[in-house]
């Protein structure tokens, strides 16, 4: 294997080091990664092993909430014609039940896991951005919570998950609820995001050292391709829901077709992130049973590069079935079946995955504890989700099967088997070595026998309700129609599910009480790096991987980490650092100096929370206040990032020393920006793609653009824009006089720029008598700019923050992170305001 | 018989839903057959002797049960249902008859296209149509999106705003094929029922020559009420001054199967517990409760109304 | 990146040719009629076209030289994820004749 960084990987063969580590190390290492002494410091902590567990908890927290509500409707639909619920809370229930499981569950519950195990399996010592992890948490939970407390008011949504238009404009949807979605939705994109940075940056550049991508778990694999479908599918409902905001306080014509708009572009934008959404929770969980059935069975998983190739491959191909939730709505038939084909083919890495699974319990000796039980349970619901899934991916019986209860059957098999129990699996397995405790065995096996009996119980009839005529999404039905028996089943059922969670619980509460015993150690013989004997800090020292199972074929492994023998065994000058390694083999890079627990994340999320949701109560002023006050936390928090160091190098153990600090395109820095980039990039790709499919739709609204001599001015003001952000890195590092000050000065020319071109543009329009709230491509053209516009005023901000630090001198050459950031941030927002331009300019050509 | 058995998606009654039906068995049958392999290779992988165990346990299985085998069978149900697909879902031709049925919060709207697409007899919440030939629906919406699905003749179709969708339904026998909104539209979405009627060729030309007739007049007290009480502001009755176009058309309303869209049976009862009730009967749709009519009132316009046959 | 690349490129490839039979078949749906020949025979010749791609990028690597634990896992995935993109895209390309 060649080298990838340069770094001489025979150096490898130094460890394990042999001579004593010095005195007071780990005495060090433990100080700087001290955890909460005080009250408050539980809030602002930032660790992941604390805001992990405070994650998985609040998702968890959200499942109990939403499964109340399930039942709840179980309770009125046990019976036909019942009034247990009115009608209006009833469809405020099972929009929430949709809605909270989804959005505040199953995709925060596999992020949390992410948060919570990849640093310990990886060998980091935290994630690489950990204030970042705890703003998202923390934006979630208060976020969610004020989404929930809507049902308690009357105000909750009632326009069903998936918010069709136009039932959920302002005619037919007058209330603030559908802005509660809109706004619930809003935290969990903020969050998910934030986690998708931190788990790609985290699984790609902090890794231990030697651990190739053969080498690296499936989880982390299953996680980096979680993250990466994040940041193209979330886009998506991002434009989505913006779109119905706008269209909803402002009347922007998107989904209008009085006006050319089309509920059909909802829809679309809607599905492209809402079913590789189902694969993006699917994934996660996908490699915690890859991961868990192997230790469970005590050998390696068969089919290892299958198993990553069949997730690739879902990753890919779930972007090619969005239409498939769609058959009935009149598409042009190729086009059905082209999604009907993907859809079959989806189901492909599906099989390889449970058949690898199977061929691994079978080479090894299952051993059936209560995480082996739930995955070998999961596994068999999951297989008859993934039956009836290939059952509607046929068109004809679609047509039939579609929005009646055949699919509710379905989509609960696929989500309680392919999420659900193997969370419950990965709970069970990893639990101990968060908690220090195993949860109970015996309550174990009585919660997955419930459990699986409740979930059959409950779904199995709903196949022949949905049969029988049953549509989705009704609060009652009548009588004689033979759908009475199957729905008593079912709400048996749903009421046996929920005792196995009411039992999980109280063996939750047990199992973090806050006295007893605490030493579980490596309970299930796992393999992977986080069986690893841990504190706050990960791993003492963290080793060099070897093998895909380190702790099975690393003989002697624990110990030599536990005594400091590998990289990085202290905390050189008192600082939380973790090592940073190259994406493919994994070589030692630089140390990255991990940021400690401060208030002003906590507050920036308390303020970003505050500013949504005091202004979906339409309390403008202040919601400008609590706006205001976000950006401030925020820009306090990011003030103290790339501050001057006390050392150039450190010694990573072995005499080996690497650099404390490296900007440019091998830094995280700069990995995250380019993902935040691509996520605008992506918001921006679909707004465009939404600009032609309402041409497509009524070409005769759409009128001539401005004259093009003032388009030719205004794309030159963006390329000084974009010229002036990519030479102010350069100038930095060469320039013979005050570097900083000419950067600085370059970097606000440039977002002046920005601004200055967008403006200019939405001028024109606006004075060629192109109004937004008229026609679809006024609403159209104003939200691409409008998009520009955001991103120069985030440039703005930025250029306001540089002038900052070049004020206070916190501007250098030495370190050009900041100043390469910006600019490349501006340097993107002027190009993508310039394509913005071209396209709304030149196509489809001057008006038709 | 068990109520609701043969489940209607099973029990197909025209050519439109026929095949559909085959076409889950197959798969029904497909889902078993896999099912139970998976189910052998995991019984086999969990409690096996070991000889077997070691068969199983190996990449082989993963490229022969995780590929090849769903390979095979994905194949031959794709061919398959693409064949159906088209068999089922053609254009429209010229000389179809045609029925433009728009959806409405939380009612349907009917009416009878000539050749030239002009519309011509109104009805709600139901659609007539003689057997053994297939009757294209234009599917519109007034409002929100809804779906119109009945079982037993096909798929379901959205009712999309701004645009036109088609269906194709054939009863093979005449009869009474219940049906319903599939598509969540809000408020009482779950009450908003539909039924297609079939009739013999010669019943079905005599039903539309009776319905294409105005109302008779009446001389009945509750035609008096019904003026009085504005319930022409929003319903027509031809032949009558009532000319609304909010709610439905009640030129015949006495013949129609059900009362509310498909929720209640037709008669003078049913009728007059709507007039008073509607709201409790079907909270939040478009028709106030009349609970200020007196019992004799009630009793006059449901029998008038009863009468427009 | 190309290490990346050559892993995911059959899967690439795929999601290239859906792209690019899902735009063809709208453009159809704008310009003309879905259902049109011409736009069936363009869709039948970008298939190949893909399918040829994989089947090139498959052998490439099947070729290259190495035969270290790691590039020969990173060659397992390659290859099989072509394998699945090429059943893919030939599913893909069956709607066309119908």
């Amino acid at each position: 294997m060649t080298s990838e960084t340069g770094f001489d990987v025979r150096k490898y063969d130094r460890f394990p080091t042999q001579e004593p580590r010095p005195d007071g190390e780990l005495e060090q290492l433990e100080a700087a990664w001290c955890g909460p002494r005080r009250p408050g410091e539980w809030i602002t902590a930032i660790n992941n092993n604390i805001i992990g567990v405070y994650y998985v908890g609040a998702a968890m927290l959200f499942f109990v909430l939403a499964g109340v509500l399930a039942l709840l409707m179980r309770t009125q639909l046990a019976l036909p014609m019942t009034g247990f619920l009115p009608q209006e809370t009833y469809n405020q229930i099972f929009t929430m039940h949709g809605t909270v499981m989804m959005f505040l569950f199953a995709v925060p519950a596999v992020e949390a896991l992410g948060v919570l195990l990849l640093p310990q399996m990886l060998g980091a010592r935290d994630l690489p951005f950990p204030r970042l992890g705890a703003y998202a948490f923390w934006a979630y939970l208060i976020g969610g919570l004020a989404f929930f407390c809507s049902l308690f008011f009357g105000l909750a949504p009632d326009g069903g998950w998936f918010m069709y238009p136009p039932l959920t404009g302002m005619t037919y949807s007058p209330g603030i609820n559908a802005d509660f979605w809109l706004l619930g939705i809003g935290f969990i994109e903020i969050s998910a995001i934030a986690g998708a940075i931190e788990i790609i940056v985290g699984v790609l550049k902090t890794r231990a050292p030697g651990m190739t991508l053969d080498k690296l778990p499936v989880f982390a694999w299953a996680m980096l391709i979680f993250a990466c479908m994040i940041i193209i599918a979330f886009p998506s409902v991002i434009l989505a829901t913006l779109l119905l905001e706008l269209e909803r306080a402002l009347g922007w014509p998107f989904f209008d077709p009085l006006k050319g708009g089309d509920p059909m572009l909802w829809q679309h934008l809607f599905w492209f992130f809402g079913h590789p959404e189902v694969y993006i929770i699917f994934l996660p969980a996908a490699g915690a049973m890859s991961t868990i059935i192997p230790a469970m069975a005590r050998t390696k998983l068969v089919g290892h590069s299958l198993v990553v190739m069949a997730m690739l491959a879902t990753g890919f191909i779930s972007f090619g079935v969005w239409a498939h939730h769609m058959f009935t709505t009149g598409m042009p038939q190729i086009s059905i079946n082209y999604f009907s084909a993907a859809s079959m083919a989806v189901s492909v890495p599906a099989g390889v995955q449970v058949f690898a699974w199977i061929a691994t319990i079978a080479a090894g000796k299952m051993r059936f504890s209560t995480p082996g039980l739930f995955a070998v349970g999961g596994l068999i619901i999951f297989v008859m989700g993934g039956l009836t899934g290939v059952m509607v991916a046929m068109v004809p019986f679609d047509w039939q099967a579609h929005d009646s209860y055949f699919i509710v059957a379905h989509l609960h098999y696929v989500l309680i088997g392919g999420m659900v129990f193997p969370l419950f699996a990965a709970i069970y397995y990893w639990l101990p070595m968060s908690s220090m405790r195993p949860l109970s065995e015996r309550m174990g096996k009585w919660i997955f026998w419930l459990m699986f009996a409740g979930h059959n119980i409950a779904f199995l009839p709903m196949h022949l309700t949905g049969l029988m005529g049953m549509p989705r999404r009704v609060y009652t039905y009548l009588p004689g129609r033979g759908w009475d028996l199957p729905n008593f089943i079912s709400t048996i059922g749903a009421f046996l599910f929920g005792l196995a969670v009411l039992l999980w619980v109280v063996d939750m509460v047990r199992n973090f009480r806050p006295f007893g015993p605490r030493e579980a150690g490596n309970i299930h013989d796992g393999p992977g790096l986080e069986w690893l004997p841990s504190g706050y800090y990960s791993v003492r020292s963290v080793p060099l991987v070897k093998s895909l199972y380190p702790l099975w074929e690393q003989k002697g492994l624990a110990k030599q980490v536990e005594d400091g023998r590998w990289f990085l065994p202290g905390a050189a000058g008192g600082e939380r650092q973790t090592l940073v390694t190259s994406p493919l083999n994994a070589e030692p890079q630089y140390v990255l100096r991990l940021p400690r627990p401060s208030p002003w994340h906590v507050f920036g999320a308390v303020f970003t929370a505050g500013f949504f949701l005091i202004l979906t109560i339409q309390a403008y002023a202040a919601a400008v206040i609590s706006g205001v006050l976000a950006v401030y936390c925020i820009m306090r928090w990011c003030w103290f990032l790339d501050t001057p160091h006390s050392r150039q190098t450190t010694d990573i153990g072995a005499g080996i020393r690497v650099p404390n600090y490296v900007s440019g395109p091998s830094s995280h820095g700069w990995w995250a920006m380019v993902i935040v980039l691509i996520v605008g990039g992506m918001v921006c790709l679909l707004a465009g793609f939404s600009y032609v499919f309402l041409w497509s739709r009524r070409p005769d609204l759409w009128q001539a653009p401005p004259e093009m001599t003032s388009m030719l001015l205004h794309l030159g003001v963006l390329a000084l824009a974009g010229l002036a952000a990519m030479a102010a890195p350069r100038i930095l590092r060469r320039a013979a006089t005050r570097p900083e000050t000419v950067a600085t000065g370059l970097l606000v020319i440039s977002a002046a720029a920005v601004a200055a071109g967008v403006g200019l543009e939405l001028k024109a329009w606006w004075s060629v008598g192109l109004k937004p709230d008229v026609t679809s491509q006024g609403a159209s053209v104003f939200a691409l700019l409008g998009w520009s516009a955001a991103f120069a005023a985030i440039g703005a901000l930025m250029g306001l923050y540089i002038l900052l630090r070049r004020a206070f001198g916190r501007v250098s050459a030495e370190r050009p992170s900041t100043v390469d950031l910006i600019g490349l941030f501006l340097t993107y927002a002027a190009g993508q305001a310039a394509a913005v331009l071209l396209l709304v300019r030149v196509f489809p050509g001057a008006g038709s | 018989m068990l109520s609701g058995w043969p489940p209607p998606v099973l029990d197909p009654a025209g050519p439109f839903a026929g095949p559909v039906t085959v076409v889950a068995w197959v798969l029904f049958v497909m889902g078993a057959v896999v099912l139970a392999v998976v189910l052998v290779a995991l019984g086999v992988a969990l409690f096996g002797p070991r000889k077997w165990k070691r068969r199983v346990g190996g990449e082989r299985l993963v490229w022969m049960g995780g590929l090849a085998f769903p390979v095979v069978v994905l194949t031959a149900l794709l061919i398959y249902g693409l064949s159906v697909t088209a068999r089922v879902s053609d254009a429209p031709r010229d000389g179809e008859m045609r029925v433009r049925v728009t959806g409405e919060m939380w009612w349907w709207r009917v009416a009878y296209l000539d050749d030239q697409g002009r519309e011509t007899v109104q009805d709600a919440n139901e659609v007539h149509i003689p057997v053994g030939r297939p009757v294209v629906i234009e599917l519109e919406s007034a409002d929100v999106i809804h779906s119109l699905w009945v079982p037993r003749l096909g798929g379901k179709t959205d009712m999309i705003p701004g645009r036109r969708n088609f269906m194709r339904i054939q009863a093979d026998a005449p009869g009474v094929y219940a049906g319903q909104c599939a598509e969540y539209c809000g408020g009482p979405h779950a009450l908003m029922g539909f039924v297609v009627v079939a009739h013999a060729e010669a019943d079905f030309a005599a039903w539309q020559a009776k319905q294409a007739a105005p109302a008779a007049p009446s001389a009945l007290p509750g035609a008096g009420v019904f003026s009085a009480s504005g319930c022409g502001a929003c319903h027509t009755i031809r032949g009558t001054e009532a000319n609304g176009l909010a709610g439905p058309d009640l030129t015949h309303v006495g013949s129609r199967q059900t009362l509310g869209a498909g929720i209640l049976p037709n008669n003078q009862g049913t009728m007059a517990g709507w007039i008073a009730d509607s709201q409790g009967i079907k909270p939040g749709n478009r028709m106030p409760s009349y609970p200020v009519l007196t019992g004799r009132e009630l009793r006059d316009l449901a029998g008038y109304l009863d009468s427009l046959k | 990146m190309k290490r990346w690349l050559t892993m995911t490129g059959g899967l690439l490839i795929w999601a290239a040719h859906f792209l690019g039979l899902y735009l063809l078949a709208s453009a159809a749906d704008v310009w003309s009629s879905p259902e049109a020949a011409s736009g069936r025979w363009i869709g039948l010749g970008f298939s190949l076209l893909c399918l040829a791609l994989v089947a090139l990028l498959a052998s490439r690597m099947l070729r290259r030289p190495g035969s270290d634990e790691t590039v020969g896992w990173e060659r397992r995935v390659a290859v099989t994820g072509a394998l699945v993109a090429a059943i893919g895209i030939i599913w893909q390309t069956a709607p066309l004749a119908f």
